[in-house]
């Protein structure tokens, strides 16, 4: 009996050890460690990080913005649940080829990317220019795209609330420090947002190796040219937006001076599959800011939305 | 060894599985559907209430004319998966002995006293459309109680230029509700997706078939109006008290509601740095009816990772 017994505890806190060893080879994943590859798309070749396990999510960058501007915190939460891919836009860091100077010639680059990467299904997501192609993606290519998650960016035509001229005289400097960072993508006016700012940059800065480059300032103006095409809204992206069949998550900070929820306010009834959210106190980069939070609600949004 | 942790893994796998098996049969006992009514003194008089689930409170305060059978037990049960759900009648609604209060000030005074009689120091706030209005000043009225709050389908306190719309009120008061009422009331007729959630919803609440509630009294329906006028007189300040609380808030909302209209909350953009605010589209009144397992997850998330204002 005495015997048994051992025997039954040595099988049970083993069963225990492999089950908390189970769990770890699932959801460890450390986005400051995941290495660069590179990917032959067309005629150049993409730069490109992955992390995590299950459905792809391909992430669209802001202005400027390059695989080291995501917040590792962010990037963490979402791939203990998805595979999330990180790239570097044609032309632009560490990526060959040309940046499109249309959002239509973006989006078919990224779908290229998919392509590439043998993504017959994903996930398009993307923070503020990178919003506008995943929209622009949604309508052109709606085929692969399961669902679409976007934030701190416009809707596509014309803005009601244009960006603030401060916003675009930070973001044409070449070196932004911390306090253009809060400028930029948080809400200076807060001391809740200024501390998150901090602790987003640390987060940031903590990747130490395998480091990305800047985006050289001869493709900024490309950047612009696209957002115009997308303000243009030559292929009637906002109306085709409305009838995409699948559901789409806009996170918004309450106090983005780039691209104003306000316009999201304005189109309140037009978009039958956009559901809206709005972070208090916050600016353009809502994620950097509560980087579990919204990685959540992003997380419950694809797991409990059904088709509009 | 590569094998033996295989097995081990497999093995501890299923013990899993049958645990999650195990917990899904004593979820399923204490389902919205099927939990009891219960009763408790509050001042002297009876409080009809049920409890689902297990863990910190949440205290779910109702609609005009809702009453304990008026919610989706789709919602309610998934937030009990995590939280100790707690709905009631107010005084003098279904099964709830009294009066309901002319002040919405007064209301909050009596769920305050409701939460006390069961013992809670410390509980999630949460309502919907006059519900909502009750939270708001149960939280600024007694900040030390209240850990978040949660609106749905409410305006916020002082009201907005955007009104109650004349269909919803010649609904509202009709004496018995049919699903094309609840339809108008609480979802959006010009989509087909909404009323089909109107239809599934509804089929959901009319599961319950034992120890139903009463409707409320129509002689108290007055009140109800007089308690939502206070609100938005808002002689207490609570708009302004409300910006100043440190306490997160969720406010759900349809883009179309024609009771409690979200657009008095666009009108308050960066008013409250507490307020969180999510929009469903499509939807009316009762965004948690037409999306239960979405709302509910949303605000499951809402209370697990929200950082305190400041």
């Amino acid at each position: 009996m005495k015997n048994a017994m051992k025997v039954f505890f040595v099988i049970s806190s083993l069963l225990m050890l492999s089950n908390s060893m189970c769990a770890q080879s699932k959801s460890v994943v450390d986005a400051l460690k995941s290495k660069t590859e590179y990917v032959q798309v067309r005629d150049y070749k993409m730069a490109y990080r992955s992390m995590g396990k299950g459905s792809p999510i391909i992430l669209c960058n802001r202005f400027r913005g390059t695989m080291d501007s995501w917040d590792p915190a962010f990037l963490n939460m979402l791939a203990t649940q998805y595979n999330v891919i990180t790239f570097d836009y044609p032309g632009t860091a560490s990526s060959k080829g040309e940046l499109p100077t249309t959002m239509a010639g973006v989006a078919s680059e990224v779908v290229a990317l998919a392509n590439a990467l043998g993504f017959k299904k994903f996930i398009i997501a993307g923070w503020s220019y990178g919003g506008m192609v995943a929209q622009t993606m949604a309508v052109l290519y709606p085929d692969p795209i399961m669902k679409v998650i976007i934030f701190g960016t416009n809707p596509p035509g014309q803005p009601v609330v244009p960006t603030e001229a401060i916003f675009l005289q930070k973001s044409g400097e070449w070196d932004n420090d911390l306090a253009d960072e809060e400028i930029l993508f948080f809400e200076p006016n807060s001391t809740f947002s200024r501390k998150a700012a901090q602790l987003s940059h640390d987060r940031i800065a903590g990747r130490k190796s395998d480091i990305d480059v800047l985006v050289q300032q001869p493709v900024w103006p490309r950047y612009f040219e696209g957002v115009k095409s997308f303000y243009e809204d030559k292929d009637d992206v906002r109306t085709r937006l409305g009838k995409a069949p699948f559901p789409i998550l806009m996170v918004a900070g309450d106090h983005d001076i780039a691209n104003f929820v306000e316009n999201w306010f304005a189109l309140n009834r037009k978009l039958p599959n956009v559901q809206l959210m709005v972070m208090p106190q916050s600016g353009h980069g809502p994620q950097h800011q509560y980087p579990e939070l919204v990685a959540n609600y992003m997380m419950t949004f694809l797991k409990f939305s059904s088709k509009p | 060894m590569k094998i033996l942790f295989t097995v081990l893994c497999l093995l501890a796998m299923l013990g899993g599985e049958q645990l999650k098996a195990q917990s899904a049969k004593s979820k399923r006992d204490s389902s919205a559907i099927d939990v009891k009514t219960r009763f408790v003194k509050v001042n002297g008089y009876r409080i009809a209430h049920r409890v689902i689930g297990s863990g910190e409170p949440i205290i779910l305060c109702n609609r005009f004319r809702g009453t304990l059978d008026s919610y989706d037990p789709a919602f309610i049960d998934q937030l009990a998966k995590f939280y100790r759900v707690i709905i009631f009648d107010y005084n003098g609604v279904g099964r709830s002995d009294g009066e309901f209060p002319i002040t919405m000030k007064a209301v909050a005074g009596q769920v305050k006293d409701f939460a006390t009689a069961l013992g809670l120091k410390k509980f999630v706030i949460a309502g919907w459309s006059t519900g909502g209005m009750v939270s708001q000043i149960l939280a600024v009225d007694y900040p030390s109680l209240i850990t978040h709050v949660v609106l749905l389908g409410t305006n916020p306190p002082g009201g907005g230029p955007h009104k109650i719309e004349q269909v919803f009120l010649d609904r509202a008061w009709k004496p018995v509700n049919d699903l094309e009422d609840e339809t108008v009331l609480f979802f959006e007729p010009a989509s087909d997706f909404s009323r089909k959630a109107a239809k599934a919803s509804h089929d959901r609440i009319a599961a319950r078939k034992t120890d139903l509630d009463l409707p409320a009294a129509e002689k108290m329906w007055p009140n109800n109006f007089k308690s939502v006028d206070s609100f938005y007189a808002d002689a207490d300040n609570v708009r302004q008290r409300l910006a100043k609380l440190n306490v997160p808030v969720l406010m759900v909302g349809g883009d179309h509601d024609s009771a409690t209209s979200v657009e008095n909350w666009f009108e308050l953009n960066r008013k409250f740095p507490n307020v969180q605010l999510v929009v469903f589209p499509q939807a009316g009144h009762g965004p948690q009816h037409q999306y239960p397992e979405l709302a509910a997850n949303y605000i499951l998330n809402f209370l697990k990772y929200s950082p305190r204002p400041n």
